[in-house]
C-alpha cells in the first residue's frame, strides 16, 4: 500500500528546488501572469466588434477559447518538469542515491508526479483565476462555474497525460538530450488535441469537450499505468547494461524467435526442424495462449461492422440502386484492381497498423483494422436502406475474398494489440526491450499465417467481381 | 548478518554475476576486490535491495532482500560509487531529506545530522550549496548520506576517493569505529591498501564471479607461492647470483641485493653458509612479506589465464 509519508517528501524537495531557482520560476510567473492578462485585454477589446458583426454567436465562445489558452501555458510547463525530474535526474547521477531509499518504486513515481504537476497545475488555475478577475474587471464579463470547471478539468488530464507520457519517454531515453527529442511524439499528438478542443470551443460543442475530457482521462489510466511499470529500480539500472548494440538485439531476437511459446516444450518438439515446428507446434500454442486477444479483436470487428450498419440505416445520404446496377452492366462499377494492387494494400496497412500500434499501446491495431468493416457495415445499412438485401450485399462484395482476409486481419489485428501492449504491461521478468521483441518475433511467426493474405488479393482480384456480376446481373 | 548464496544477475544478454555467495558478521568488514566490470556495484545493488537477482538468495539482517526489499533498503546505507548530490541544496536540508525519506523523527534527525557533521568537521559549511564544495567535502556528505539514519549494515563503494589524505584517514577511523558497534560493512575498492588496513575479509570477484575469499593473511598464503627473501650484501650481487642460481627460485637482483623464493626456509643457513664460503660479504637477510595488491594481481593473472 502506497501512503503519501514517502511521496511527500519527494515531491517537496522537487517543488523547492523548481521555486527555489529564479530562472526557473521567474518566468513561469511572468508567462502565468501575463498571458491571461494579455488574452483577457485582446477578448476584451474584440467582444464588442463580434458581436456588431454576427449578434453574439461567435463572440460567445471566444471567451472559452481564451480561457483554455490562458489555462494551457502553465500545464506546457509539466512536460519539461517531467523531463527534467524523471531522465534529467538519471542524468546527473542523483538517481540511484533515490533508489537505495526505502521508498517503493510506486512511492517514488508518485512523489516525482506530485512534484512535477503542483507547479504547472497550481499555476494553470491561476492563470485561470487571472484571465476570469481580467475580463471581469476589464469587459464586465463573467464566466460561468461549469466553464471553469470543464477547463480546469481538461488543463488537470492534459498535465497527467504529459507528464506520465513523459515518464515512459524518459525511460526509452538514455540522456535528457534523447528524451527531450522523444518528447515530440508527445508534443505532436497534444497539439493536434489543441487544435481540437479549439474547434469544439469556436464551433460551440461544449459538450464534445467532455468526451475528449473522458478520452484524456482513459489515455491518462493508460499512460500513468504504463509509467509505473516502467519506472522502476530494475529498468531505470538495467539501461547502464543497455548501449545500443544491434548484434546484441539480433540476438535477442532470434533467441526468441526460435524459443517454443508458453516456455519448456515437450522433447518430441525439440527434434523437430524449425520450419516444421513453427506450424506444427508454435503457431497452434501462440493461437492458444493469446486466443482472448483474438476473440477480442474479432468481436470488435462484428461491433465495427454493425456499428457501420446502424450509421448506414441512419445516414441521410442513400445510394442509388438502380444505378449501381446500371454500371454494373457497363463494366465501369468495379474498380479494376489486380492482384499485386490488393495484395501490396493489404500488407501495407497491417505494416502500418503493426508500426502505429507500438506508438499507440494497440489502439491503432483496434481502430485501424475495424475501419473497413465499419465502412463495410455502412454500405450494408446504405444498401438495407434501399430495399435491398443487405446479406446478399456482404456475400457478394465481402464474402469470397473476406474467407480469407477476415481471418488474417484478425490475427494481425490480436498480435499488433499484443505488440503495443508490450509496452504498457510487459509480462512479469520482462523488461519493455525483451517484451517489445518477444511481441515482435510473435507477430513475425503469426506472419506465417496471413499465407490466406496471397489467396484473399487472388480471389478479391479474380474472383470476387465475377461473383458480384453473377449476383447482381445474373451472370452477364 | 548478510548472507548471499549463488547470486546470479543477467542483463538482457550480459550476466553481471554468475553464481555470488558470501557471508558477512555483526562487527565484520568485507572488502570486495575487483577490476572494473567485475560485478561489485551489481552485487552491492542486490544485497540493497534496489535490484533483484536473477536467481539465488539473499538475506540482510534476516529480510530477504526481494520479498522484504523496503525493509532491507531500511535497514542498510548505501554509499554510491557517484555521490550524486543535489547541488542546489544545502548540505544540511540535503541530509534532512534523506533522513525524512527514511522516516526519522523530526528532532533525532536534527540532532543525528548535526553530530554526523560536526563528526566529520563539515559544521561550517553545512548550510552552503552543495554544488559549491569540493570533491572531498563532497564525498563526506554522501557518507554521511548512508548513516543518517544509523544502518545496521553499510555497503561503501570507494569510501575514500577524492579524499585528502587526513580526511581518508579520518574515514577509515570512522569505519574502524563501526566495526566495533557490531555493524557489518562491505567495502567496495580499488585501494588494496585500504582494503588490507580495514578489512577482516576480502572477497576478490572476476567476471561475475567469486574467485578467492579469506582474510589477507590467507589469501597471502595460498596465493603469494613460497616466502620471499632478500639477502643485501656489501658488494656485487654477482657473484651471489652465479652462487644461488639454481637453487632457488630468484625473482630480482640490483647492485647489491637478491630477491628470491625458497620452498623451505630451513635452506637458508645453508645458502648463507655457502655465499659466504664463496666470498660474499653479507650485509642482512630478511623474510619480504607480499602485500595485497601482489595477491591480488596474481589472483587475477590465475583467473585470466584459467
Amino acid at each position: 500500500m502506497t501512503g503519501l509519508h514517502g511521496p511527500l517528501p519527494l515531491a517537496r524537495r522537487e517543488v523547492r528546488d523548481i521555486l527555489g531557482d529564479w530562472r526557473v520560476s521567474l518566468p513561469m510567473a511572468v508567462l502565468t501572469a501575463v498571458f491571461p492578462l494579455l488574452l483577457a485585454f485582446a477578448v476584451g477589446w474584440g467582444l464588442p466588434l463580434l458581436e456588431q458583426l454576427d449578434g453574439g454567436g461567435v463572440a460567445g465562445r471566444v471567451i472559452p477559447f481564451g480561457l483554455m489558452l490562458a489555462a494551457f501555458v502553465p500545464i506546457s510547463f509539466s512536460l519539461i518538469l517531467a523531463l527534467e525530474s524523471f531522465a534529467g535526474e538519471r542524468d546527473r547521477n542523483t538517481l540511484e542515491a533515490l533508489l537505495t531509499s526505502p521508498l517503493t518504486d510506486a512511492e517514488l513515481f508518485l512523489g516525482k508526479m506530485l512534484a512535477v504537476l503542483t507547479p504547472p497545475v497550481g499555476l494553470s488555475l491561476a492563470a485561470m483565476g487571472i484571465f476570469a478577475a481580467a475580463l471581469k474587471l476589464g469587459a464586465g464579463r463573467n464566466i460561468h462555474l461549469d466553464l471553469l470547471l470543464l477547463v480546469g478539468l481538461l488543463s488537470v488530464a492534459e498535465a497527467v497525460v504529459m507528464v506520465a507520457a513523459a515518464v515512459v519517454v524518459s525511460s526509452h531515453a538514455s540522456s535528457l538530450r534523447g528524451a527531450n527529442i522523444l518528447a515530440s511524439f508527445i508534443i505532436l499528438p497534444i497539439a493536434g488535441l489543441l487544435q481540437l478542443e479549439a474547434l469544439l470551443f469556436l464551433v460551440g460543442e461544449g459538450r464534445g469537450l467532455w468526451l475528449v475530457l473522458a478520452g484524456l482521462g482513459v489515455v491518462g489510466v493508460i499512460l500513468v499505468r504504463t509509467g509505473v511499470r516502467v519506472f522502476n529500480r530494475e529498468e531505470l539500472l538495467a539501461r547502464e547494461h543497455q548501449g545500443l548494440s544491434l548484434r546484441r538485439v539480433a540476438q535477442a531476437f532470434w533467441s526468441y524467435l526460435q524459443a517454443p511459446p508458453g516456455g519448456q516444450a515437450p522433447s518430441r518438439v525439440g527434434r523437430m526442424p524449425l520450419p516444421v515446428r513453427l506450424y506444427v507446434y508454435d503457431l497452434p500454442q501462440l493461437l492458444r495462449i493469446h486466443r482472448t486477444p483474438i476473440l477480442v479483436v474479432a468481436g470488435l470487428f462484428v461491433v465495427g461492422l454493425a456499428l457501420g450498419y446502424f450509421l448506414g440505416t441512419q445516414s441521410p445520404y442513400q445510394v442509388n440502386w438502380g444505378r449501381v446496377r446500371a454500371a454494373l452492366g457497363v463494366g465501369s462499377g468495379l474498380p479494376e484492381v489486380g492482384f499485386g494492387w490488393v495484395l501490396t494494400h493489404n500488407l501495407r496497412a497491417m505494416a502500418i497498423t503493426a508500426v502505429l500500434s507500438v506508438f499507440s499501446f494497440g489502439a491503432a491495431a483496434l481502430l485501424l483494422l475495424m475501419a473497413p468493416f465499419v465502412v463495410a457495415g455502412f454500405i450494408a445499412g446504405q444498401v438495407a436502406a434501399g430495399g435491398e438485401d443487405p446479406l446478399l450485399f456482404l456475400a457478394a462484395f465481402i464474402l469470397p475474398h473476406g474467407l480469407f482476409e477476415v481471418p488474417a486481419a484478425v490475427l494481425a489485428g490480436a498480435f499488433c494489440l499484443r505488440l503495443g501492449l508490450a509496452i504498457m504491461a510487459p509480462p512479469a521478468g520482462q523488461t519493455v526491450g525483451q517484451s517489445l521483441l518477444f511481441g515482435l518475433a510473435d507477430l513475425l511467426k503469426v506472419g506465417l499465417l496471413l499465407v490466406p493474405l496471397f489467396v484473399a488479393a487472388y480471389v478479391e482480384a479474380n474472383v470476387t467481381p465475377q461473383v458480384i456480376r453473377w449476383v447482381y446481373l445474373g451472370g452477364r | 548478518m548478510v548472507e548471499a548464496f549463488a547470486l546470479t544477475k543477467c542483463f538482457i544478454n550480459f550476466w553481471a554475476l554468475q553464481g555470488i555467495s558470501l557471508k558477512v558478521r555483526p562487527g565484520e568488514v568485507l572488502a570486495l576486490l575487483g577490476p572494473n566490470g567485475a560485478g561489485k556495484t551489481t552485487t552491492i545493488r542486490i544485497l540493497s535491495a534496489v535490484l533483484k537477482p536473477t536467481s539465488g538468495r539473499a538475506t540482510v539482517c534476516g529480510h530477504d532482500v526481494v520479498a522484504d526489499a523496503p525493509r532491507v533498503r531500511s535497514v542498510v546505507g548505501v554509499l554510491t560509487e557517484l555521490p550524486g548530490l543535489y547541488d542546489r541544496m544545502s548540505a544540511r536540508s540535503y541530509l534532512e531529506f534523506f533522513g525524512e525519506l527514511h522516516r526519522l523523527p523530526r528532532g533525532l534527525l536534527k540532532r543525528r545530522v548535526n553530530d554526523l557533521l560536526d563528526h566529520f568537521h563539515l559544521g561550517p559549511v553545512a548550510d552552503r550549496r552543495l554544488g559549491t564544495l569540493s570533491k572531498g567535502f563532497r564525498q563526506k556528505v554522501a557518507l554521511i548520506r548512508a548513516l543518517v539514519h544509523d544502518p545496521r549494515v553499510l555497503f561503501l563503494d570507494e569510501p575514500t576517493s577524492a579524499m585528502d589524505p587526513a580526511s581518508a584517514r579520518q574515514v577509515r577511523e570512522f569505519i574502524a569505529g563501526l566495526r566495533r558497534s557490531d555493524r557489518a560493512i562491505i567495502i567496495s575498492t580499488h585501494n588494496l591498501a585500504e582494503a588490507e588496513l580495514l578489512a577482516d575479509r576480502v572477497a576478490v570477484v572476476a567476471r561475475g564471479r567469486l574467485v578467492a575469499e579469506g582474510t589477507a593473511a590467507e589469501l597471502k598464503r595460498l596465493f603469494a607461492g613460497p616466502p620471499t627473501f632478500e639477502l643485501k650484501f656489501t658488494g656485487p650481487a654477482e657473484a651471489a647470483r652465479r652462487a644461488l642460481d639454481g637453487e632457488v627460485r630468484i625473482l630480482a637482483f640490483g647492485p647489491g641485493h637478491i630477491r628470491y623464493q625458497v620452498a623451505d626456509p630451513a635452506r637458508n643457513p645453508g645458502l648463507v653458509g655457502r655465499l659466504v664460503g664463496a666470498g660474499v660479504g653479507i650485509l642482512s637477510l630478511a623474510e619480504v612479506s607480499p602485500n595485497l595488491e601482489e595477491v591480488y594481481l596474481r589472483i587475477l593473472g590465475g583467473e585470466g589465464n584459467s
